[in-house]
């Protein structure tokens, strides 16, 4: 079968060289690792010369970054200020952090690490993150300049990135958050969701929002941002689907509960040199996690140096969890542009990814792991 | 020299152990591209998309028959080339580049590029100079400058 | 500052003697813009002395159907969206009335009107080819995007300003008093503004060439450049004027002008139009995607 596919494809034959052919009784037979093997037998490059095109710049690029490790016992130097008197926050950043969202089990009772500590789980983070593995399904993110260690990004004292509660792990769920996955569950049992758009859950893949939440959590792409002010309004404005937020600030009360924009209704006001944005009204099938559309979310927005915002969350839905949650994560400065980011218009991906999902289920094969573009 | 040679060992180590489970949740190309289907391409660009969420670079392949067939490559997004340099005026249509990534699930056209390279080895978007060259930045070819 | 009192009080005078001018006489030139709007300096500025545009603006004219003159029609399945679906008719933005196509681009114009509904979706540009892009909520573009009949936020400091507009949440950035190209090319365009007096002027390239005009087929390519000229003519009435040129589509450089209206509403904001979940099942399912099916590879 896959010779009559090799004849096919003859316009092409010169240009391959190892193009894996497999009978499709003899793929149900081959583990992961051999596919893995061919694969990594298949490529021009192994995983060494891959590592080494970038050795220099991941040097470099952790010379800089452990220099400067983010302390949030630090206080905040003085803060700038906007030409109108507010506390200047505009400019262009990053969610983006090696640490996790839960404290580790390897740091159980410590918030805070030395910052020796810091650095040496940065810097195992970096290796780990530099290495490709040509098996792997996906561009080498270095070629365009996607690597965490790529970007600003700084050794962070936070072992976790979640402050309460104080065991750094999300809460439990509530007994409606424990009903809720239960059902959720029972109901999609053997259905690959991503086997058509109606039932696709990831609403990245869709381009209806992008993986910015709201709340932004660090997420591994497309976590470039800008902050925008006038004496009215800020503007939060994500590189990821350019969603863009519309914070006034003139004290005007939220929209009606009939209105559920994707993004939630968002109300700011300073509090100090702190932005404080509460943000209601989401959509009802919007998932955040799990929570409903009636998820109350406020964010503090500080500038505690010339080059890092404090971004700190919580998060509340009793139809989750337990009780409210917050995180703080530290986002550095990068340089501009955003660019325009038509998700929705370039979306190949989803047709891509439904398409190879049906195929799956009709060979029988079990569901690849649905994750972000 | 030393300081590399280290270095390129703990890579290799952490390469080794992390062979089950790659490093990031890449998992999210599974379900569009073949993991059984590996493919090395060389051809002529003949469309670029810089855009998001992902670049597409369409190539013209040609086959021994002389019969050329058209494919497209995706890539990363394009912010971050941008802000090194590279724009949609460093990959011009007519370039030679050759690629090695995965096959669509469906069996169509188009791959995931793992690795975007011109024939002699350099990057195309980002990165370094391939083992064995001089290291220096190469005229004319944006992103190889270093930053 | 004695000179500007009397500057002032002269132009609220001249704003007296105009306004009745404009009752007794005015009477709109078919194709052009409104004539007689009295002399206006704006009163609220931006910290570098320059008008403030900041509010919520929206158009008042059915160009998003077709920028010409035009007669009301019927719309698509009438026998299913009744009055619901029809288009109002309207006067045309475009001034003289007449877009100077390229012979072969007035029977491509012609084509796009004929195949406008078709929704043709693949993986890969030769989507681009078919259709009227509002229909499948892709963006825009510059100018069709400040005639769509949605409102947008003008967010404006002197260094930026940012355009949102309710439509998809589309977003321009407009850089002040740069000069810089647009790395890639875009649906909305890339965008350098400066100001004229007391007129933003806006140089507005690296169009994609993806998107239309209007609905009823008009077209550019992606050597696409406009020019846009934001001025005030009163607290709550913008003159927006737009060139446009491009060499592979047209003869010539031509205009569109038509005001913009302030929404002056206490509660106005933009309430978000996502029409991507709108839009999915008729892209999808004829491609057997919307809905769980079997498929073979090839």
């Amino acid at each position: 079968m896959r010779t009559r596919t090799l004849v096919q494809c003859g316009a092409v034959t010169l240009g391959i060289i190892g193009v894996l052919t497999v009978a499709p009784a003899g793929v149900a037979a081959q583990t992961r690792a051999e596919i893995a093997d061919a694969a990594r037998k298949a490529s021009p490059r192994t995983a060494e010369e891959a590592a080494t095109f970038f050795e220099a710049e991941v040097a470099r690029k952790t010379a800089a970054a452990i220099a400067r490790v983010y302390d949030p016992t630090r206080p905040p130097t003085p803060v700038k200020k906007t030409p109108w008197g507010h506390p200047d926050l505009r400019g262009y950043w990053l969610s983006l952090s090696y640490t996790p969202l839960e404290r580790p089990a390897e740091f159980a009772d410590k918030a805070l690490l030395t910052p020796q500590e810091a650095i040496e789980f940065f810097k195992k983070a970096v290796v780990e993150d530099a290495a490709v593995d040509p098996a792997t399904v996906h561009y080498d993110w270095k070629e365009f300049g996607m690597d965490t260690w790529q970007s600003p990004v700084r050794p962070n004292r936070r072992s976790g990135l979640i402050i309460d509660p104080a065991n750094g792990k999300l809460p439990p769920l509530s007994p409606e958050g424990q009903r809720r996955r239960a059902a959720a569950q029972a109901a999609g049992k053997g259905v690959d969701p991503q086997t058509a758009v109606s039932t696709l859950n990831n609403f990245y893949t869709r381009c209806i929002t992008g993986n910015q939440g709201p709340p932004r959590l660090p997420f591994n792409h497309d976590s470039e941002s800008q902050i925008f002010q006038t004496p009215n309004y800020v503007l939060l404005i994500t590189q990821s689907n350019n969603d863009v937020r519309i914070i006034p600030l003139d004290g005007r009360p939220h929209v009606p509960q009939e209105v559920r924009p994707w993004l939630g209704d968002s109300r700011g006001r300073w509090e100090g040199n702190t932005l404080v944005v509460e943000t209601t009204n989401f959509h009802p099938d919007r998932l955040w996690r799990g929570a409903t559309g009636n998820m109350n979310l406020i964010e503090r927005f500080t500038r505690v140096d010339d080059n890092t915002i404090s971004y700190q969350i919580t998060v509340s839905d009793p139809a989750q969890w337990a009780q409210p949650w917050t995180a703080e994560i530290p986002w550095p400065r990068i340089e501009p542009p955003l660019f325009e980011f038509a998700c929705h218009e370039q979306n190949y991906g989803v047709i891509n990814v439904v398409t190879g999902a049906q195929i799956r289920a009709t060979e029988g094969k079990p569901a690849a792991r649905d994750g972000d573009n | 020299m030393k300081r590399t040679m280290t270095f390129v060992g703990v890579v290799v180590a952490v390469g080794l152990l992390l062979v089950a489970v790659p490093v990031k949740a890449h998992h999210s190309f599974a379900a569009a591209f073949d993991e059984t289907k590996p493919i090395n391409l060389q051809g002529t660009v003949t469309k670029v998309e810089l855009v998001n969420p992902h670049s597409w670079v369409w190539i013209d392949v040609k086959g021994t028959d002389g019969a050329t067939t058209n494919w497209g490559l995706e890539g990363g997004p394009p912010v971050n080339l941008f802000r090194n340099g590279v724009t949609k005026a460093s990959l011009p249509v007519g370039s030679e580049i050759k690629i090695f990534g995965y096959q669509a699930k469906s069996g169509e056209n188009k791959a995931v590029a793992v690795f975007f390279e011109y024939p002699d080895g350099r990057k195309v978007f980002m990165g370094g100079s391939a083992p064995g060259a001089d290291g220096k930045p190469t005229p004319g070819v944006p992103g190889t400058a270093q930053r | 500052m004695r000179g500007m009192r009397i500057r002032f009080t002269g132009a609220l005078m001249s704003v007296a003697v105009a306004s009745a001018t404009l009752w007794l006489t005015a009477t709109p030139i078919a194709g052009q813009a409104p004539a007689g709007f009295p002399a206006y300096k704006a009163a609220v500025r931006t910290a570098d002395g320059k008008p403030d545009l900041s509010g919520i603006w929206e158009a008042m004219t059915s160009a998003n159907w077709d920028i010409l003159a035009h007669s009301a029609q019927p719309g698509p399945h009438p026998q299913i969206m009744g009055a619901w679906g029809a288009g109002r008719g309207g006067q045309s933005i475009v001034e003289g009335n007449e877009i100077p196509y390229q012979p072969w681009a007035k029977a491509k114009q012609q084509e796009n009107l004929k195949n406008r509904m078709v929704v043709k979706v693949a993986a890969d540009p030769s989507r681009f080819d078919t259709g009227d892009r509002e229909l499948q909520c892709y963006r825009p573009g510059v100018p069709r995007a400040n005639y769509m009949p949605y409102p947008f936020q003008i967010f404006q400091t002197p260094e930026e300003i940012v355009m949102v507009y309710e439509y998809k949440g589309a977003l321009r950035s407009i850089y002040m008093n740069a000069t810089d190209e647009a790395p890639g090319d875009t649906w909305m365009g890339w965008s350098n503004g400066k100001w004229d007096g007391d007129t933003l002027v806006i140089d507005v390239n690296g169009f994609n060439g993806n998107t239309w005009l209007d609905r009823a087929g008009n077209f550019h390519s992606d050597a696409l450049h406009v020019v846009e000229r934001w001025t005030p003519i009163s607290p709550y009435h913008i003159r927006y004027e737009a060139t446009l040129d491009d060499p592979k589509v047209y003869t010539r450089p031509w205009k569109m002008s038509f005001p913009l209206y302030k929404h002056v509403e206490a509660n106005a904001q933009l309430v978000e139009f996502n029409c991507v979940p709108f839009v999915e099942e008729m892209m999808y399912d004829p491609i057997g995607l919307y809905r769980s099916q079997p498929r073979q590879a090839k």
